[in-house]
């Protein structure tokens, strides 16, 4: 019982850091472009409808495709038909900003939700928004000294995660009569070997902003 | 003992702060002074303890007295021992400044402390000069109550009244690293750009880069025409000239297969002509930037460097950050020094 939840809660972490490995990288290496459209007087602004639409200009301008298809629009009441879009990966901290933005389409307004993902916060311009609390903050980093927030807005294929032959993941487990002399401890870890790399630098945007 | 790992090693220190990265996270650490020790030297540390609990920049020192070579212990709460994780990107507080300099290399005022030479510092609040604003650099020579930042002319700008400066302890995670463009112009060598950029870059010959000046001609003038041009780097570290940037510690740029020469000269700030860095009325911006994308083999070969320069790299790491001088454990310039950690089967 013990040694299945330690299962998965490591399981969780190993995940997680394969993700926070992957932002990192994109924080690192990928260019960027600064929110400017905003009013909050900082360098970055707050996110505005027209610095999405400024990276979606950019990516359509370097052939990068979509990743996700169109949602068609319906007869229901309160929704409206969704672009084909990037997908933008965010820190939960934007769930408030991004509703604030012009023409943003919260993920129940769409045609058709049961398409979103679980992270999926709404759509702006052609730009799908994705959230999660392990997502990119570089601190302290605006004129102002606010946070700065890296809105990863990538196309197809634009980075991979390339796994090492036989270390993609491993769950190790030693029962406690090979973990010590005393057999009193047992011990549980994971190992991976993974390398996130930019395929084509001109395919993915790190669109920068601040909380308004 | 079954779960106690241990890491021996050894360097030859710089007389600065060194970091030794470490496999595992370590819960005690010895350094020995090879160089003292054999020297039989006088007032200096022979041999630094650390164990998980001490504060940051503590230990305990092994130390000669003045006189003869006997050794008195003693408690040492600066200079010491630090852990590092470098992947914790949580920043010190920022410090006020009085003023940044409209000169090439801009001094920079702080009365209340300064950053070490060569780290990285950030601006913030600036009062003037606000395209600086949270474009990192590097601190190019510091004392006497200020600091220089040698990577940028600051030229034609309004020097700044009050505003702040913080250190960032670390460089982005991974490598190869995007950089902030200061400086633009042509080569000794026709045909060919020379780039200054804000932090000291490990870019190699051989590498491919792409130019990135986001906004348009609004922002960068005819600089603009450069944005997304990718290039081949020739040479880094050629010589200053004219307007360039002045930096003590080198010069900072690299040397690309771009034509320059008829965008007309890099007017820091604004100058007279279209070709200049922004004015700070164009505050928000988006600072140009050199993107490592590739390499050119070729090149790279030719000139003996690694084809595997531009390889995706996580350059974080878990470790010792060493204080130095007669009374740190990363000893005085050209000290030898060896270390061992450990991790503990328990720590109680």
């Amino acid at each position: 019982m013990v040694l299945n939840e330690a299962a998965a809660r490591l399981g969780v972490s190993l995940r997680q850091t394969e993700d926070q490995l992957t932002r990192d990288m994109l924080t690192a290496t990928a260019g960027f472009i600064n929110c400017t459209a905003g009013v909050g007087g900082d360098n970055p602004t707050e996110i505005t409808l027209p610095d999405i639409q400024d990276v979606n200009r950019a990516l359509l301008g370097d052939d990068a495709y979509t990743i996700m298809d169109n949602i068609e629009g319906s007869n229901k009441f309160g929704s409206a038909p969704i672009r084909d879009a990037y997908f933008a990966m965010c820190h939960t901290d934007l769930s408030k900003g991004l509703e604030s933005v012009a023409g943003f389409i919260q993920k129940n307004q769409y045609p058709a939700p049961m398409r979103a993902l679980r992270s999926e916060w709404g759509a702006a311009g052609n730009t799908r928004f994705l959230l999660s609390s392990v997502g990119s903050i570089t601190p302290n980093a605006s004129l102002l000294d606010k946070d700065v927030y890296n809105i990863i807005v990538a196309g197809m294929e634009a980075y991979a995660v390339i796994e090492q032959d036989g270390h993609s993941a491993h769950f190790l487990y030693r029962p406690a009569i090979f973990s010590d002399p005393l057999a009193q401890n047992i011990s549980v870890g994971y190992k991976f070997a993974a390398v996130p790399k930019l395929l084509n630098d001109l395919w993915v945007l790190n669109l920068r902003c601040t909380l308004a | 003992m079954s779960n106690t790992i241990i890491e021996s090693g050894s360097f030859t220190s710089k007389g600065a702060i060194t970091s030794v990265a470490l496999r595992s996270d370590l819960d005690w650490m010895w350094t020995y002074n090879y160089t003292k020790i054999a020297a039989n030297a006088r007032s200096t540390g022979y041999q630094f303890y650390w164990q998980r609990g001490m504060a940051d920049a503590a230990g305990i020192e092994y130390k000669t007295a003045a006189a003869d070579a006997s050794i008195n212990m003693s408690v040492i709460t600066t200079a010491g021992f630090t852990l590092l994780d470098t992947s914790d990107k949580e920043l010190p507080a920022r410090v006020a400044l009085e003023a940044i300099t409209n000169a090439n290399p801009p001094a920079v005022t702080s009365a209340a402390s300064l950053p070490a030479l060569g780290s990285i510092v950030r601006f913030s609040s600036l009062t003037g000069q606000t395209q600086l604003g949270g474009i990192d650099f590097t601190v190019t020579a510091s004392g006497g109550g200020a600091f220089s930042i040698g990577n940028i002319s600051m030229l034609n700008t309004t020097a700044t009244t009050p505003g702040y400066w913080r250190t960032i302890p670390f460089d982005s995670s991974f490598y190869p690293r995007r950089r902030a463009i200061t400086f633009v112009s042509s080569s000794a060598t026709a045909g060919r750009a020379k780039i200054y950029m804000s932090v000291t870059h490990t870019i190699t010959v051989g590498e491919k880069v792409r130019l990135s000046f986001p906004g348009g001609s609004d922002v960068w003038g005819n600089y603009a025409q450069l944005d997304g041009r990718l290039c081949t780097v020739l040479a880094t570290a050629e010589a200053r000239a004219g307007a360039e940037p002045t930096n003590a510690l080198g010069d900072n740029n690299i040397v690309v297969d771009i034509d320059v020469s008829g965008l007309g000269n890099w007017n820091v700030f604004g100058g007279a002509t279209a070709a200049a860095y922004p004015l700070s009325t164009r505050v928000p911006f988006t600072h140009a930037q050199v993107i490592p994308v590739g390499e050119d083999l070729g090149i790279a070969n030719a000139s003996g460097l690694s084809g595997l320069a531009d390889a995706t790299i996580d350059k974080d790491y878990i470790g010792m950050q060493l204080g130095a001088g007669a009374d740190g454990p990363a000893g005085a310039e050209n000290d030898v020094i060896y270390w061992t950690a450990g991790k503990s089967f328990r720590v109680r």
